[in-house]
């Protein structure tokens, strides 16, 4: 211990500036980014906000200045260091060097996030395990900073290959999103709650073993390569975690007999697969082909509508990936792989009246060709989580700020004069990470609002509603603020499609959200997940 | 023979390029052992694996009786490392320094350290990076003495530095000779021989010699002949007559196993005519260059046999 304390009272006398900047820039960071939470009408400047932007660019600047310099006073890298022929014991000097990141570094972070938990109206308290889980997501900005710090021999360097790592990263992102255009979507489902968890971990562990082992025996040229491919083995082992095994044990088959699990219809048996190439998956169904896209020459997308049924009441199914399998009359099936989902299913409260949903079923482009012009069997294997209210609460909606207790701290963008043209956004800060699946919806008026406000029983009136968050079970998302931000308008959803008595009500131009409207913001828990089917016979694709 | 350092068949390879070839040596506790070779000869890469700051291609070395590859931590209490190279933490002050470096020994001597500082004159409140070369080794001495190590190793310590500073050094040094071992490496090779109990010498990655001082000086002669009449080349010198030179009557060769009369009436056999011969006393200078010259003869020989074969 005598020797940790040695080591460490020597870096404090050393990086006492170095300390003071990042204390410095953590506790502007705290006091700025509360101030910069934009509240009032939308055209106003917050002046606040561009010295945010400067803290959030000081922070991790003052992090990577201060672990390099605090790393590079013992370097472990060649031979001609004074250090290496002392006393020194290994396990000390990095318990020195830990001791000190953890006083001058994850401390102020600690500190920084409380703080700013406490401005935004939440307890920290009431967030201990995710305020220590955040310093565990923090540490995937630290460790590879340390093992970076460990594998090279001076700032310069370090800023050097940092850079260099930028740039191959910016040349590998922009490469993959060019050759992947139009089917970018597949890499980011991730079936498995623990999926994150897990490649969080693996990357941490990877970079503390590099850490260890430049300490216990400065292996440099090991430890470099070690700590290169560390984001390649990030990524596969976020692929395992993702492969169609992982989906089967996350989304287990239903029972067949099972009258409690949704299912899903075809929306309409003989429509004909309408195929968009190179369609963006968010864009409409009549989007335009676009032949410079090179994602046009590989995928084909199929446009398929359907609906559910056997949704009890109050019950919401999330789909959140469908695996579509394509059989020719004749020939081999053509089997894909999971595809994301976003699609949410309710029981309609309105008698006659259904959803439906366009689900964009990404082919590759040559099988597209090979089979557009047999008839097929298409079956979807959807998975889906199934979803009851936690809680709901209903309020009026405030002008300005207002706290929703223990979920979000929000603040409404009015579009002034408010008396006429209504709320445009409302926009929430939530504690640590974005909320577990939430809907919040508003009876919307149609015309000024100086009449009275809508009324959740006007069931004449376009309702509003929008969906937040996800069913992660982590207690907190990356990020150096400890407040998540979410901003959704006061326009009607343009995702689903209502239909009232066979009649499509999706052209709500006049309507608006008014102050006083009664809100309702509903928290779903997460019910259980499963895995159904739904075929449709005699499907053809439509001819391009 | 109890060894502060022992190595058996120590090799160091980079690449392709053999640093070190099978090295043993053995370096007696209490000795002052000097380790001679040109530039690139190996010489602070033996330091280095004895040190544990480089890991050995094959061999094994001991220092301190521990496994020279396992040396870390408190096994350096023992041992003082001074390097030409070595970087000091240049931001400290002197003072700062030993203040740092003291709480890592617990032997460490304070009347000794400040005897030291103020042999060498060194300002304490002056930041190791303002000093000049010479008042940085000195400030490396210091932290490499103070706590009497069993072991010192010094790697060309005395490589640029004026005489004077090199006279302190060499001082600081005799006064800790018996107390500790201590392995140096230098080209001055003068001060060497006034300071050296031991020598080993470092040819291209072998050792062709380590042996006492006084071994060493007994064992080399220059050895001058002088014949009545031109002397005619001759081939049949033995293995120990190494540097030999034909100068009308005069043969001038080093013989490198010096045996006194056995040696002195083996040569006079070999030469029966010669009017006089005479056997000077070799400084170890004259030694090194004799021997290096004698090896880059050999290696040139052995250049043109392997042409000649070739064609």
């Amino acid at each position: 211990m005598k020797q940790i304390l040695h080591i460490f009272r020597k870096d404090v006398r050393r990086l006492w500036i170095e300390i003071l900047l990042s204390v410095v820039a953590a506790a502007l960071f705290a006091w700025v980014i509360p101030k910069s939470w934009m509240v009032g009408p939308i055209w106003m400047q917050n002046p606040y906000q561009e010295i945010a932007v400067l803290a959030n660019l000081l922070l991790p600047l003052s992090w990577g200045l201060l672990i390099a310099r605090l790393i590079h006073g013992e370097v472990l890298v060649g031979d001609r260091q004074f250090w290496i022929t002392r006393p020194y014991e290994w396990p000390k000097l990095l318990a020195a060097k830990v001791l000190f990141i953890a006083l001058f570094v994850y401390l102020p972070f600690l500190l920084m996030e409380v703080s700013i938990l406490w401005q935004a109206g939440f307890s920290p308290l009431s967030y201990v395990p995710g305020i220590f889980y955040r310093l565990l997501l923090i540490s995937l900005v630290f460790f590879p900073l340390i093992g970076l710090a460990t594998v090279t021999s001076n700032l310069a360097r370090m800023v050097l290959t940092l850079l260099g790592i930028f740039v191959i990263f910016l040349f590998l992102v922009s490469g993959i999103a060019f050759s992947t255009r139009g089917d970018s979507e597949r890499w980011t489902f991730s079936p498995v709650p623990w999926g994150g968890i897990v490649t969080v971990a693996f990357a941490l562990l990877v970079c503390g073993a590099v850490i260890v082992l430049q300490y216990a025996r400065r292996r440099v040229v090991v430890a470099r390569l070690l700590l290169g491919s560390t984001p390649f083995l990030v990524l596969l082992v976020s692929w395992l975690c993702n492969t169609g095994l992982t989906v089967d044990h996350a989304y287990p088959a239903a029972a067949q007999i099972d009258a409690s699990v949704i299912r899903m219809i075809p929306f309409d048996q003989d429509d004909r697969g309408k195929a968009c190439f190179a369609c963006s998956r968010s864009e409409s169904e009549h989007s335009v082909l676009n032949n410079m896209n090179p994602g046009a020459k590989k995928w084909a997308v199929i446009k398929v509508k359907v609906r559910s049924s056997g949704v009890a009441a109050g019950d919401r199914w999330q789909l959140d990936a469908f695996r579509p399998t394509l059989t020719p009359a004749s020939g081999a099936p053509l089997k894909l792989d999971w595809q994301q989902g976003q699609q949410t299913f309710d029981k309609p409260d309105q008698p006659n009246s259904f959803h439906y949903e366009v689900l964009d079923v990404l082919i590759p482009r040559a099988d597209y060709e090979r089979l557009k012009s047999s008839p097929l069997t298409l079956h979807l294997d959807f998975a889906l989580t199934e979803a009851r209210p936690a809680w709901s609460r209903q309020f009026p909606l405030p002008e300005g700020k207002f706290m929703i207790p223990e979920f979000a701290s929000c603040a409404t963008m009015a579009n002034r004069p408010v008396e006429t043209l209504g709320i445009l956004a409302v926009d929430c800060r939530f504690p640590l990470r974005a909320p577990q699946l939430t809907t919040v919806s508003a009876t919307e008026t149609i015309g000024p609002c100086g009449a009275a406000p809508a009324q959740t029983a006007d069931r004449a009136l376009p309702v509003y509603e929008t969906v937040l968050g996800d069913f992660d079970t982590a207690p907190a998302d990356f990020g150096i603020s400890p407040m998540e931000e979410r901003q959704f308008l006061g326009s009607p959803n343009n995702n689903a499609i209502t239909i009232i008595n066979g009649k499509t009500v999706n052209d709500a131009q006049a309507s608006r959200l008014c102050p006083g409207t009664p809100v309702v913001v509903t928290q779903y828990r997460k019910v259980r997940a499963v895995q159904t089917g739904m075929t449709i016979e005699n499907y053809r694709l439509a001819a391009q | 023979m109890n060894a502060a350092i022992r190595t058996e068949n120590l090799e160091k390879h980079f690449g392709r390029t053999a640093a070190l070839d099978g090295v043993s040596l053995a370096v007696p506790e209490g000795a002052i052992y000097a380790l001679v070779g040109r530039n690139g000869a190996g010489k602070t890469t033996l330091m280095k694996l004895l040190m544990n700051i480089l890991r050995p291609s094959r061999g094994t070395a001991q220092v301190l009786n521990a496994d020279a590859t396992r040396l870390a931590g408190k096994g350096f209490c023992g041992i003082g490392y001074v390097s030409e190279n070595q970087q000091l933490p240049d931001w400290m002050t002197v003072g700062a320094l030993l203040d740092f470096c003291r709480p890592f020994y617990p032997t460490w001597d304070r009347a000794l350290a400040g005897e030291l500082v103020a042999q060498f004159d060194l300002p304490l409140d002056r930041r190791l990076r303002q000093l000049s070369r010479g008042m940085r080794m000195k400030a490396a001495f210091v932290s490499a003495l103070a706590y009497r190590p069993r072991l010192i190793v010094l790697d060309e310590p005395f490589s640029g530095l004026d005489p004077l500073v090199r006279d302190e050094l060499v001082d600081s040094l005799l006064e800790l000779a018996g107390e500790s071992t201590i392995f140096i490496s230098s080209h001055d090779l003068a001060e060497i021989e006034s300071l050296a109990s031991h020598v080993g010498y470092l040819e291209e990655g072998h050792l062709l010699f380590s042996e006492e001082m006084s071994t060493l000086s007994e064992r080399f002669r220059d050895v001058t002949v002088t014949l009545p009449e031109a002397a005619a080349a001759r081939a049949d010198f033995p293995a120990a007559c190494i540097d030999v030179q034909i100068a009308g009557p005069v043969v001038r060769f080093v013989h490198t196993q010096y045996e006194g009369a056995a040696t002195e009436r083996q040569v006079a056999e070999a030469f029966p005519s010669a009017l006089s011969i005479v056997y000077d006393p070799m400084p170890l200078r004259a030694i090194f260059l004799a021997v290096a010259k004698s090896q880059r003869d050999r290696a040139r020989l052995a250049q043109t046999n392997a042409r000649t074969v070739n064609v």
